[in-house]
């Protein structure tokens, strides 16, 4: 009886498991993400600034403002409680905000870098030392937030920008640095001018098409390997689910944006060559003269290694780290590994960086 | 009846596999032969699919459960495939192939669009196009409300200063200290002109007397 009652336990336990499994799949993964403690301070258009609640008392006078890229959510910087990298900022005194662009709606079709670099990042600068009564500022910018923080360092050199760390940057966009992305989106084969025209905002589903396309197998196949893998050895979800809603969770390029991104960026390599100019005033990354982190992952194959290294040779910085880590674009910013590495590299830093 | 039973019993998972496999290798091949291949994608998923029924074959043993198949099968045959699939679209012919598919995709919804929008338009009925612009509007004045706020947070922050009433009443006196010197001023210059007529007025009957 006892034998029988186990075997039909297992059975239900496995039916469950699979119930689970497939909600997932036809549902889409479900999680509460962007938990640490905030408020908003400012929002302008769809742009909000958040301002993390400190969870201790403030150890360094030095705050630092998160700004992440055009695609997806900023809350993978904040996944979910105990993997969170702006949690672990939090936890270890600093004052952090993040700047999220907010999801463009067909009326920001027009909105430009200039816009973002010379119109938001500014105001957001001043709000984030009014509201911490700091004179100085430390820039974090993930992905494209890094190249979009790195142009405004070279347009605002000096006080009250103190510090910059680059997160996965892409800078150099030369084809040999960019894989499939330069194939992708070259002259011969793309005009993103059709695409703009046709959709004005590009849709998030199809960046997310063409991201996940760079490692099809893995990204349709391998993630959900892994999550019956979970659930079936009854491990936790939690990060799974946030990272999968995260990655599905797409939002629309502003046209003129992606249009500027691919032409200029992708197609032209302007920003090298010094040739990106945003209302007239030239990018000069050699401008850029605070301490700079710039991280990069060996596995990233969104931005590449010799794309982010490629800074260390435009700055003028005195004080400048290259830390590199055996991570993928995403790895290497959630997760138990990040938790060993990434993290506490950052931390580390901005402590001796931000007195 | 015990016969029957053993006849239809359950299938050994391996011959269940291999029939899977030999049907769908077999009508592959054959779709390829008929249709032709232009880009080797069959090909070369047939040479996977072939290696990696080796590689699971020389295993010790194959599980009966699914699952554990299917990861073992993933497991041999991912990097494979992540190695076939990154070739394939990593290839020139790859890529002017789906450009060519995107081209004809946006400009169908490109079509699609301005029609739909000249079919409401017609119908009276206001469009996305429409909402655009009056959400542009509602920007362009938050874009303005935020400028007034940014020149409050200056005030605020001393890089613009008001003037205070302290400051204006101090302007005040200064103001009428000035005003009583002017005063002063005008008073001594029409006392100058008097002095001047009486001068030329002395002048005169001094002329006279002569």
């Amino acid at each position: 009886m006892t034998g029988e009652n186990t075997i039909t336990d297992d059975i239900q336990n496995n039916i469950e498991k699979y119930k689970a499994g497939m909600q997932i799949i036809f549902e889409g993964a479900r999680a509460e993400t962007g938990q640490t403690p905030k408020e908003i301070i400012w929002t302008k258009n769809k742009a909000k600034l958040y301002h993390y609640e400190p969870s201790i008392e403030k150890r360094f006078p030095v705050p630092i403002l998160l700004v992440y890229a055009l695609i997806n959510r900023p809350y993978v910087l904040d996944l979910i409680p105990g993997n969170s990298l702006v949690e672990h900022l939090v936890n270890n005194g600093f004052d952090v905000f993040m700047l999220d662009w907010g999801i463009p709606g067909d009326e920001d079709s027009n909105l430009t870098f200039e816009n973002y670099v010379l119109d938001y990042l500014p105001r957001a600068v001043k709000k984030v030392l009014r509201t911490s009564k700091a004179e100085e500022i430390t820039l974090l910018g993930y992905c494209m937030g890094g190249t979009m923080t790195a142009m405004y360092a070279a347009l605002f050199p000096g006080k009250p920008l103190r510090n910059l760390i680059l997160l996965t940057a892409p800078i150099d966009f030369s084809q040999k640095n960019t894989g499939l992305y330069g194939l992708w989106t070259s002259e011969k084969f793309f005009n993103p001018d059709h695409m703009v025209e046709a959709f004005r905002n590009i849709p998030g589903e199809l960046i997310d098409t063409g991201n996940r396309m760079a490692k099809p197998v893995t990204n349709y196949v391998g993630s959900y390997v892994t999550m019956w893998d979970r659930i079936l050895q009854g491990k936790s979800m939690d990060t799974w689910l946030a990272m999968n809603k995260w990655v599905n969770d797409g939002i629309p390029f502003p046209g003129a944006a992606f249009r500027q991104w691919i032409r200029e960026f992708y197609q032209q390599n302007k920003l090298v060559k010094g040739e990106i100019k945003l209302r007239g005033q030239r990018v000069d990354l050699s401008k850029i003269s605070c301490s700079v982190l710039n991280i990069a992952g060996k596995k990233d194959h969104i931005c590449t290694l010799p794309q982010a290294e490629a800074t260390m040779n435009l700055i003028s910085s005195d004080d400048k780290e290259f830390f590199v880590l055996d991570a993928g674009h995403v790895g290497l910013l959630t997760g138990s590994e990040a938790k060993k590495t990434l993290w506490p590299k950052v931390s580390n830093w901005l402590e001796l960086h931000s007195n | 009846m015990a016969e029957e039973s053993k006849a239809r019993g359950p299938m050994d998972p391996r011959d269940f596999w291999r029939q899977w496999y030999e049907a769908t290798t077999g009508a592959l091949a054959k779709a390829a032969e008929l249709e032709g291949d232009p880009l080797g994608i069959t090909a070369q998923w047939l040479k996977v699919m072939e290696e990696n029924r080796a590689k699971i074959l020389a295993g010790a043993t194959t599980p009966a459960d699914p699952y554990t198949f299917f990861k073992q099968w993933y497991e041999a045959s991912s990097e494979t495939w992540s190695k076939v699939v990154g070739d394939i679209i990593g290839e020139e012919k790859f890529v002017e192939n789906a450009s060519q598919i995107m081209e004809s995709y946006t400009s169908h919804y490109m079509v699609t669009r301005r029609a739909n929008e000249d079919y409401f338009r017609n119908l009276q009925l206001p469009t996305r196009s429409d909402l655009v612009r009056v959400a542009e509007i509602i920007i362009a004045l938050e874009e303005k409300v935020d400028r007034i706020d940014e020149a409050f947070d200056d005030i605020k922050d001393g890089s613009s200063q008001l003037a205070t009433r302290d400051s204006l009443t101090d302007l005040e006196v200064r103001l009428g200290r000035v005003e009583k010197k002017l005063d002063t001023l005008s008073s001594v210059l029409e006392k100058l002109e008097a002095i001047e007529k009486l001068v030329k007025h002395a002048d005169h009957i001094e002329k006279k007397a002569q």
